[in-house]
């Protein structure tokens, strides 16, 4: 399994329109979180008290003072500020279902520098400890979903590990949906490219030839994997399968196959 | 340009005046002109006057009271004018007036000094500022310049002898080499190598086996490559811009180990057979410099006699290939720059850009460039600098999570030994490094990157109080320093520690230890 490093992430935030983050903003919260951050910064005696005096502000709940401190931490201008706010969000002590719910709603429309935050807080759910994504630990919200599949939280599946979130789509949906016309070795020609692209040995015709078949199977994760891989891997593309997905039926496909926005971060 | 010499003897006397006036005496002994080098063509040159020789008086009018004279313009003169004086001022170069642009025809008719008994000389002038040579004499026995005027009454002149045009031919050569640009990341600002290095122990370059134009094509290969970004740009400088007669500038490559373009992405070679005589516009020109496959070169720059190539002046800039490649990842936020965005909170790009100018080929990033797993455009980097530019090793270090992602990239070196070939993590360390799983991760790097050859640990406050970050000792480090526990650095947080002198000071001189540039 790989994931994208979190720049790269970032790059994947032109798939939708942004998301107005100062229409979100509350003035008085962002306030009392950046005393808190000075706080600890500096170590105060008060900063307990300050990240308390935080929560006792009304913000819709829990849910609704993580996505403060999502909007705190994307404007940090350094380490001080974004370190500290990590922090305080380690203090709060938030629980997967919080943070699935403070991000989820807004995932799609984030722009570059919210977009990574809400990342690196899905990231604390999926990898606690690095590594290999688990997306297994969603896969019970994306099936009680049923119909209405949450697109964000599955844009981000699909930007961190194309691979593992292609693995959790087949035991969320493959039940019912046609067999695969992809070999798994040909997916691995794929992987292969995708965790060593400096290899060699990498079979690199084999890879773009399994991207194009994955590119026309008739269930959408499958697109959706062949079109976040080649957002990745620019260089597996051919014209013939960006111009299928950047036409495909599914919205999901067809804005992760747009080109990404510009880093603005 | 065609360019003649008349050799006279410096010191012969080749003016005598016939007449004996009451105005005008001729002074024996003292030559009224003085012999030289003599072009044909004055003005050409960018080189200063001269001297004007062969004066002669032809005339004089005993109606007007006006002296006629001929004499041979000076080389590179544009202009000439008058020096006299009183005759019995001679011995003490007593200049009292002159007689402003009397041109380069080599014939004056209406010089009129006045009443008495004078000495005179015609000096070439550049038409603006500058003057040449009044001639040689005996001064206090020896064979010397004569003084120049230095009240200038009516010609505001400063005599410039340093590039004259009839004298030995020393010009002034400056090869400069500039250190390279980032190949990839956070761009550094362009600074030179300095004098000092330039022989020792030189310019350090890429080997260039990359392919900046993604073409598929090996950028050693590509006649022309959009986007190049390992070619070191030299600049050339010479003084006077056009070489004396008989003479020429050239650039000389003393190895097949460096070739020499006219532009960034290459363009025109240039001593493509080893050397090649140059033109120069301006008193400088760039050229770019590639090293292809490795290995190590000089490019000269020369002035060079035209008949027997003797050279008469030089400059020369060494260089050597990279061997490693310094990899530098900021804390969480900081955005790499130079010079840095925040100066006194960026230390590790201060270190970064430091050791760039100690001759390093360095890259800092946003930490954020290396996933946990290590891989990402660092990693990229990396692997590219070893396949293709015959990198064989690494230094990398980093701040808070830039210290986690400095293990994890360590790692994923390490792992990847055999599909990228043979290298060396030289040196790696950790200022108070902070685990990288995320941008929310909080745990203190303990972990010592694998196959590291030196590990330098600098952190504070173990144990980590209540909403405190910190960094903590690594075992298996070579060096492994609590600051809190010295007296320098008592009072540092993990907001600081990245900027204490003492930590900057003795990070750049273990990586100047350990890592070979």
């Amino acid at each position: 399994m790989w994931r994208l490093d979190r720049i790269a992430l970032a790059a994947f935030a032109g798939i939708a329109p942004l998301l107005a983050a100062e229409d979100l903003l509350r003035p008085d919260v962002q306030e009392r979180i950046a005393r808190a951050v000075s706080a600890v910064v500096h170590q105060d005696a008060s900063a307990q008290e300050e990240i308390d005096a935080i929560a006792e502000l009304g913000t819709c709940g829990r849910t609704g003072l993580l996505l403060q401190l999502a909007l705190y931490l994307e404007r940090a201008p350094g380490t001080e500020e974004a370190m500290a706010g990590a922090v305080i969000l380690d203090y709060l002590a938030f629980s997967p279902a919080e943070k699935l719910d403070a991000v989820e709603p807004h995932f799609m429309a984030a722009g570059a520098g919210l977009r990574r935050i809400f990342a690196g807080i899905l990231s604390t759910i999926d990898s606690p400890d690095g590594g290999a994504p688990d997306f297994g630990v969603y896969e019970e919200r994306i099936r009680r979903l049923g119909a209405a599949p949450p697109q964000g939280l599955i844009a981000y599946m699909f930007e961190v590990s194309p691979d593992a979130a292609l693995a959790s789509m087949e035991r969320v949906f493959g039940g019912t949906a046609p067999g695969r016309t992809v070999a798994g070795e040909d997916i691995a020609a794929v992987r292969g490219v995708i965790e060593e692209p400096h290899n060699a040995r990498n079979d690199r015709a084999r890879a773009t030839a399994a991207l194009d078949a994955m590119s026309k199977e008739t269930v959408w994760w499958r697109r959706l994997y062949a079109a976040a891989v080649l957002r990745a891997q620019p260089s597996l593309a051919t014209s013939a399968i960006a111009e299928r997905l950047a036409q495909d039926p599914h919205p999901l496909v067809r804005t992760t196959a747009a080109p990404p926005a510009p880093e603005t971060r | 340009m065609s360019w003649s010499f008349l050799l006279h003897s410096p010191f012969r006397e080749v003016a005598e005046l016939a007449m004996h006036t009451g105005r005008f005496i001729r002074s024996a002994g003292f030559p009224l002109a003085i012999a030289g080098l003599v072009c044909s063509a004055p003005g050409d040159a960018v080189a200063t006057p001269g001297e004007a020789t062969d004066l002669i008086v032809t005339g004089y009018d005993a109606g007007t009271g006006y002296i006629s004279f001929t004499y041979t313009p000076a080389c590179s003169a544009s202009d000439h004018h008058l020096e006299f004086g009183p005759l019995d001022g001679v011995g003490a170069y007593a200049y009292s007036g002159q007689v402003c642009g009397i041109g380069t025809s080599g014939a004056y008719g209406t010089f009129d000094p006045g009443p008495g008994s004078f000495f005179f000389l015609v000096v070439g002038d550049d038409g603006a500022g500058i003057e040449g040579s009044y001639g040689k004499s005996l001064i206090d026995g020896v064979p010397a310049e004569r003084p120049p005027d230095a009240l200038d009454p009516s010609c505001p002149l400063v005599q410039d002898l340093s590039q004259r045009c009839d004298g030995p031919f020393a010009p002034t050569l400056d090869v400069t080499a500039w250190r390279p640009a980032a190949a990839s990341g956070a761009a550094f600002q362009r600074v030179a190598v300095p004098e000092s290095e330039e022989l020792v122990p030189g310019a350090g370059i890429r080997v260039n086996g990359d392919d900046d134009d993604a073409n598929a094509v090996p950028d050693r290969d590509d006649p022309v490559v959009t986007g190049e970004n390992d070619l070191i740009e030299v600049v050339l400088g010479v003084d006077p811009q056009v070489p004396h007669p008989g003479y020429e500038y050239a650039i000389v490559r003393t190895s097949a180990a460096i070739r020499v373009w006219t532009g960034p992405t290459k363009d025109v070679e240039l001593a493509a057979d080893g050397d090649e005589a140059l033109a120069f516009t301006g008193p400088s020109m760039t050229v770019w410099v590639e090293n292809p496959s490795g290995g190590a070169g000089d490019l000269e720059l020369a002035a060079r006699a035209l008949s027997d190539g003797t050279v008469v002046a030089s400059d020369r800039v060494h260089f050597r290939p990279f061997t490693s490649l310094v990899i530098a990842l900021g804390g969480e936020s900081q955005v790499p720059a130079d010079p840095p965005l925040d100066p006194g909170n960026h230390g590790t790009f201060q270190l970064a850009i430091a050791l760039r100018q100690k001759g390093y080929d360095v890259v800092m990033y946003d930490e954020d460039v290396v996933s946990s797993s290590g891989a990402g455009a660092a990693f990229n980097e990396a692997a590219g600098a070893v396949q293709r530019r015959a990198v064989t090793g690494f230094a990398i270090f980093g701040y808070s999570h830039g210290g986690g992602s400095t293990n994890d990239l360590s790692r994923r070196l390490d792992t990847m030994r055999a599909s990228l070939g043979s290298f060396s993590i030289d040196f790696t360390a950790y200022v108070d490094g902070i685990e990288n799983d995320s941008d929310f991760d909080l745990d203190s790097e303990t972990v010592l990157p694998p196959s590291t050859g030196f590990h330098a640990n600098y952190y504070q406050h173990p144990g980590c109080g209540f909403l405190q970050l910190c960094g903590a000792p690594v075992p298996g480090a070579h060096r492994d320093v609590n600051v809190t526990a010295t007296p320098w650095g008592s009072a540092l947080t993990h907001f600081t520690i990245d900027d204490a002198p003492t930590v900057l000071q003795e990070l750049l001189d273990l990586v100047m230890t350990h890592v070979a540039p």
